[in-house]
């Protein structure tokens, strides 16, 4: 196996929540890394914390988390100590995210094209309308003048996550992360979704790390795969280890259920 | 074995917008299906298909606003008007019972376990005592039973939440349990164990499950009989076999969607069906389902088709199926999903 530059170090990271007067960790002491244009995905149950990873490399955390320990390299960088401004810039051009209801986390109020244009003044860059019709024209969006002059609203669901997805790759970031891009989504829309995903790591050299707690689609997407339980890391490996030699009890009974479950369905896709 | 509940042309129109912008929503538009007793009947469908609205008719939540059903050899109609006599009616109440898909906002939270449990009891004057609850919750693997009884749902995790709101269902012994999405927003090792509890609780109490469900690798471990809906109507219904020979497109693409785990996954092609669900609001000419369909043709856009019978137990809404489809049936699915896989 080549070994990949790493891109992101996350180490020893530990956050908790302040819950009253308790305190709950939410990650305990979790450390792996993440190389050039490398796909991981992070695979847990709720409350495993594999969220509270994503928020924290994004500095998105709510007000009564805490990272306790930790550091978290980006390009040699400790995304921690950075200052808020310096963490603004960084995020949207470096590492973008992607949640899985992508109308709710666009403005309601401005037209596409202005939430483009918005994007590219807070960063700095000059608003360059060519380079959002090409790419909204790589993702496969139909008339894409049209689209710039719509409100969010106006788009269907499969439209509004190629434009938000869109949004999230205009700057070249080098980091991608997709929290739950397909969580709570109906089936034909979610292959749309990983279909899209596998499309972008194809025509963009770009990293990314999948939150998801379905391993069906963490394996359809991902060179390597990290299990979480209750805030710690229980597996890494690449997708035919964590299937079929998992080494973790937890991870043995979570592949052993998703087999169960898809046993009837094993038969008849071709 | 006897029809329980049978859904006749049932349809649900709902109204959005402004009062001058009234615009309708069909929500279920014509579907008649059977529940019969004992088996798992499960309605397939995405969002907006109308399967919760269809779901919430059959327990008699929601009138429908044309066509009716006959719940237990009675009409819904004197049901929604109130022509019935009591103990008609709190027969029926009885026997049919509901699961949500939300654990979270079904469960009152101000209420403990043992309120909620006892609520069903109290509604229909019928007697219980402690053991009774305790009797419940044992059914639903809620160990040991006196922990669970004080506890209010928010100390509770996501599936023992489900399991009271099962155990809750369960109070009265009813006939019919009509489950809604009920494993939707659990975990996966969750599902499962949800999954086994209600296959073991059919047998021990000989209940008769109405499952709505999008997650059609979950329901096809538990199913008896299908019901397939896209944009309110029927496409396509029969036994479990159909998942096996899918007639309709749209079932063919549903079933290929699945994202299965595999360690071949990451190197196979992903397919999904091109273009988007119609709104609520659209209207579709013809068959529901031509703007995305390889087999759309003129037909398709002039007229709606009807269910009709292609086989032993197994409708299709659909121009391009007839009983002959069966004989040449790799060819049929295989040519739909290579058109499909060029258009991507």
């Amino acid at each position: 196996m080549i070994r990949l530059k790493p891109l992101l170090e996350v180490r020893e990271l530990t956050v908790v929540y302040k819950v009253r007067d308790t305190m709950k960790y939410a990650v305990k002491n979790v450390s792996f890394t993440l190389g050039e244009d490398e796909v991981l995905a992070i695979v847990g149950e709720s409350g495993s914390g594999k969220s509270t990873i994503a928020l924290s490399i994004v500095g998105a955390l709510p007000e009564n988390a805490v990272v306790v320990r930790g550091r978290i390299l980006f390009k040699g960088v400790d995304l921690l100590r950075l200052r808020p401004s310096e963490r603004r810039d960084i995020n949207g051009k470096e590492i973008s995210i992607i949640y899985q209801d992508p109308i709710a986390h666009l403005n309601p109020l401005r037209k596409v094209r202005l939430i483009f244009k918005d994007l590219f003044e807070d960063h700095g860059v000059e608003f360059n309308i060519q380079k959002v019709l090409e790419l909204l024209r790589k993702l496969k969006v139909p008339d894409p003048q049209r689209v710039l002059e719509s409100y969010p609203f106006q788009l269907s669901g499969g439209m509004a996550q190629r434009v938000f997805i869109a949004l999230a790759l205009v700057l070249n970031p080098k980091l991608l992360i997709a929290d739950e891009p397909t969580s709570a989504l109906d089936l034909t829309i979610q292959a749309q979704v990983v279909r899209l995903l596998r499309e972008v790591r194809e025509s963009f050299r770009i990293s990314m790390i999948i939150i998801t707690h379905d391993i069906g689609v963490a394996t359809s997407i991902a060179d390597r795969i990290l299990v979480m339980c209750d805030g710690e890391l229980v597996e890494e490996g690449s997708p035919e280890e964590v299937l079929l030699r998992p080494k973790s009890k937890y991870t043995a009974n979570l592949v052993n259920s998703t087999k169960t479950l898809y046993e009837g369905v094993m038969s008849w896709v071709y | 074995m006897g029809v329980l509940i049978e859904v006749n042309n049932v349809r649900k129109v709902y109204y959005i917008g402004s009062l001058l912008n009234r615009r309708p929503v069909k929500a279920v538009d014509g579907v008649s299906l059977k529940v019969e007793e004992g088996r798992t009947h499960c309605i397939v469908g995405e969002s907006g298909s109308g399967k919760s609205t269809l779901a919430r008719i059959m327990a008699l939540i929601e009138e429908p606003t044309a066509g009716s059903l006959n719940v237990f050899g009675v009409d819904s109609t004197k049901y929604f008007r109130r022509d019935l006599r009591s103990d008609e009616r709190n027969f029926i109440r009885k026997n049919i019972q509901i699961v949500f898909q939300d654990p979270y906002s079904s469960l009152n939270p101000r209420k403990k376990v043992r309120d909620i449990l006892a609520k069903p009891f109290k509604i229909h004057k019928i007697s219980y005592n402690e053991d009774d609850l305790k009797k419940l919750l044992d059914d639903v693997g809620l160990e040991p039973p006196e922990d669970y009884l004080d506890k209010y749902p928010h100390q509770l995790s996501g599936g023992e939440r489900q399991r009271v709101a099962i155990a809750r269902a369960l109070a009265l012994l009813p006939k019919v349990i009509i489950l809604d999405e009920p494993t939707a927003a659990l975990d996966m090792s969750i599902k499962a164990q949800i999954l086994d509890l209600l296959v073991k609780l059919k047998k021990q109490y000989n209940l008769t499950y109405v499952l709505i469900s999008h997650e059609v690798p979950i329901l096809t471990n538990i199913c008896d009989d299908v019901t397939v809906m896209y944009y309110g109507k029927v496409v396509e219904s029969g036994d479990c076999r159909i998942f096996k020979t899918p007639l309709h497109p749209y079932t063919i693409g549903l079933l290929n969607s699945v994202l299965i785990p595999s360690p071949e996954s990451k190197t196979r092609n992903i397919f999904a069906i091109p273009g988007d669900p119609p709104s609520s609001t659209s209207v579709v000419s013809g068959c529901a389902f031509n703007p995305r369909c390889p087999l759309t043709s003129e037909i398709c856009v002039k007229h709606e088709p009807e269910l009709r019978d292609v086989g032993i137990n197994h409708k299709v809404a659909c121009h391009k199926c007839d009983q002959g489809v069966f004989e040449r049936y790799e060819e049929y699915r295989d040519s739909i999903m290579r058109i499909w896989k060029e258009m991507l």
